[in-house]
């Protein structure tokens, strides 16, 4: 019986090895394609990238490596045709390879599966990077957004992204403690003093979008189109409409204190009873109310009380999906700009953050493929698109 | 562990600094919790004894939905009640929402299960003669039942305190019935989420802990009244 189980045992191992041999003969197989042909050669027009040109081509702006690299593979054929060496830096009229479909289906595979094998020539990845903690405020997250680009990092470098959706002051607590490995918030003021008292290292800018100051279809107090929106927050304190704040130290509703405080109306200056440098300024009435929420249940609030209330763009039309009755009444006030950074939190103070993995997010955010995403998000759904991209990269490709 | 300690000596700055925005708040948190309480104690404590003494058909069942409601998440009650009373709701003519009035409601909904179901407990573990003596000594059924619940006194109160303990620490019902509005329905539990979201994580302890002295005095009370039970 013994001996019996010992030779089964050897044959199933014997199996196992010529598996390994055979599977590694195929993946050795596909890894080289030894020649590629060009359905299309299309030179490089100003304004073009890698991505746009691939999604234009296959539908898919992942599929801009595969261009590349049919690129690269005629290139030592062929000196027409240029060798990219970086993906994101492509220069007008420079003769690219579009392989087919199925050839570029190829490409695709091995450059996806087996980065590691050919480093120089496929993504910036180096290895998985894993476990990244991001803190970051409540309007990534409720616009859909994060939802939307994450996947592609994720399976780009091999990361489990967790996202933690929290007011800008919470956001950059938690980066101060160490409790998270990069954050992508919108107060540039805090940002800024985040990176000078030495908490975070190397902010980006990623893309703005805007405030659209909302309120009920009636409108009593007759703002509707108005161009200047402290002069319609003035209108809605003299007509004791009711709007309410978010009043929880976000970003938001540090953007709505700068706002009223533009309106000139006596405001109530409220110490705070941590940090007495801190002031929170209001406006005095009982028609103003706040509530110490989230973007989410600010709108499900000032939608049932039928009051007024400043959002970003991107929840409310987020919203508006979900039926609030809530309309865009005052916008286009270069106020009500809201731009996002993203910042790694200092690994010389917290040695125990994902140093690597914060650094290959902002590469990542701040990419032109990651951007076109940005750019393109929320079209769809909405007919305009949530967020505008702005990083330096994108900047400079769009010049 | 530093905001821990801090929080701890900013506690009882706070408590001394006699900041009315703070007592604001402590006081609507007892007030709502307590007024919730009453009507808990008022529905669940004859619910309780008449449930642990008649016997009628369907009694297994509504013992077990009572079970039930003693373990039910609050937040899910909070969402009950925030559809009922919303605009679009059938109750939203009243507008208590996002008043202190839905938390009261939403509370007594939490607290009612717990107060009629202990009641009920400690009811049926009175000896079941004490009501046979009771009725043969002359005693109408009402000053009967009175009198057990007098007996049981120890357990009636233990299910006052559980009735309590369940709605001055409950947050998700509140705020989402009441909104967390600054001055109007802010009460400990949604200031300390607030100042935890806020990253003020010091005065989010501070308010902890008032929460938790507050706790300790009113169960200090009530246990007073049931160590009069045993004299």
């Amino acid at each position: 019986m013994l001996k019996y189980l010992w030779k089964i045992s050897l044959f199933v191992a014997l199996l196992v090895l010529s598996g390994g041999a055979i599977t590694s003969e195929i993946t050795h197989a596909q890894s080289s394609p030894e020649a590629v042909t060009c359905e299309q050669e299309v030179v490089v027009q100003a304004d073009d990238w890698l991505s746009k040109i691939a999604e234009k081509a296959y539908g898919d702006v992942l599929a801009y490596p595969a261009i590349a690299e049919a690129t690269n593979l005629k290139n030592t054929e062929d000196e027409s045709f240029a060798q990219i060496e970086n993906y994101d830096l492509i220069e007008v009229g420079w003769k690219l390879c579009l392989p087919s479909v199925a050839d570029a289906e190829t490409l695709l595979d091995f450059a996806l599966a087996a980065p590691e094998v050919t480093p120089s020539e496929s993504e910036p990845v180096s290895t998985d990077v894993g476990r990244l903690v991001l803190a970051t405020t409540t309007s990534t997250e409720n616009s859909g957004l994060l939802a939307a680009i994450l996947p592609d990092f994720e399976a780009k470098y091999g990361a489990s992204v967790e996202v933690i959706a929290v007011g800008t002051g919470q956001a950059i607590e938690l980066g101060e403690n160490g409790d998270a490995d990069v954050i992508l918030v919108h107060a540039r003021d805090r940002e800024d003093a985040f990176v000078d008292a030495g908490y975070g290292v190397n902010r980006q800018d990623v893309m703005y979008n805007d405030f659209v100051l909302i309120g009920p279809e009636a409108d009593p107090a007759g703002i509707k189109g108005m161009t200047d929106v402290a002069a319609a927050l003035t209108q809605i304190a003299e007509t004791n409409s009711l709007f309410i704040s978010r009043g929880d130290d976000s970003g938001t509703h540090i953007k709505e204190q700068t706002l009223w405080q533009a309106t000139g109306l006596p405001l109530d200056e409220v110490k705070d009873l941590e940090d007495p440098e801190k002031i929170t300024y209001k406006p005095q009435g009982d028609w103003y109310q706040s509530i110490g929420q989230g973007m989410g249940a600010t709108l499900t609030i000032a939608d049932e009380q039928q009051a007024y209330t400043l959002s970003d763009r991107a929840t409310y039309l987020a919203r508006t999906l979900e039926g609030i009755d809530l309309v865009i009444l005052v916008e286009g006030d270069s106020r009500l700009f809201n731009p996002y950074g993203v910042i790694a939190v200092n690994p010389e103070l917290h040695p125990t953050v994902n140093a690597e993995g914060a650094a290959a997010f902002i590469d990542w955010m701040t990419s032109l493929e990651t951007q076109q995403l940005i750019s393109e998000f929320g079209v769809a759904e909405f007919g305009q698109p949530l967020f505008v991209s702005d990083s330096a990269a994108w900047n400079a490709a769009k010049q | 562990m530093n905001d821990l300690i801090q929080g701890i000596i900013q506690a009882f700055e706070i408590i001394l600094s006699l900041n009315s925005a703070l007592y604001e708040i402590i006081w609507l948190s007892l007030a709502v919790s307590g007024i919730a309480l009453l009507f808990s104690t008022v529905l669940g404590i004859p619910l309780g004894a008449a449930m642990a003494m008649a016997r009628f058909p369907g009694r297994r069942l509504m013992t077990a939905l009572l079970y039930t409601g003693m373990g039910f998440p609050p937040v899910v009650i909070g969402l009950f009640v925030y559809l009922m009373l919303s605009r679009s709701g059938p109750a939203g003519q009243l507008g208590w929402l996002f008043t202190p009035k839905a938390m009261i409601v939403a509370q007594t909904i939490i607290s009612f299960p717990l107060v009629a179901g202990f009641t009920m407990a400690a009811v049926m573990g009175v000896d079941p003669q004490l009501r046979r003596q009771l009725m043969s000594l002359g005693a109408t059924p009402w000053q009967a039942t009175v009198t057990i619940l007098l007996e049981a006194k120890i357990g009636v109160i233990v299910a006052i305190v559980a009735g309590f303990g369940a709605i001055i620490s409950e947050v998700g019902a509140v705020m989402l019935v009441g909104g967390n509005i600054e001055g109007k329905t802010r009460v400990l539990t949604t200031a300390i989420v607030l100042e935890t979201q806020k990253g003020n994580f010091d005065l989010a302890i501070a308010l902890g802990l008032v929460l938790l002295f507050l706790s300790f005095l009113v169960n200090v009370a009530l246990l007073r009244l049931q160590g009069r039970a045993f004299s």
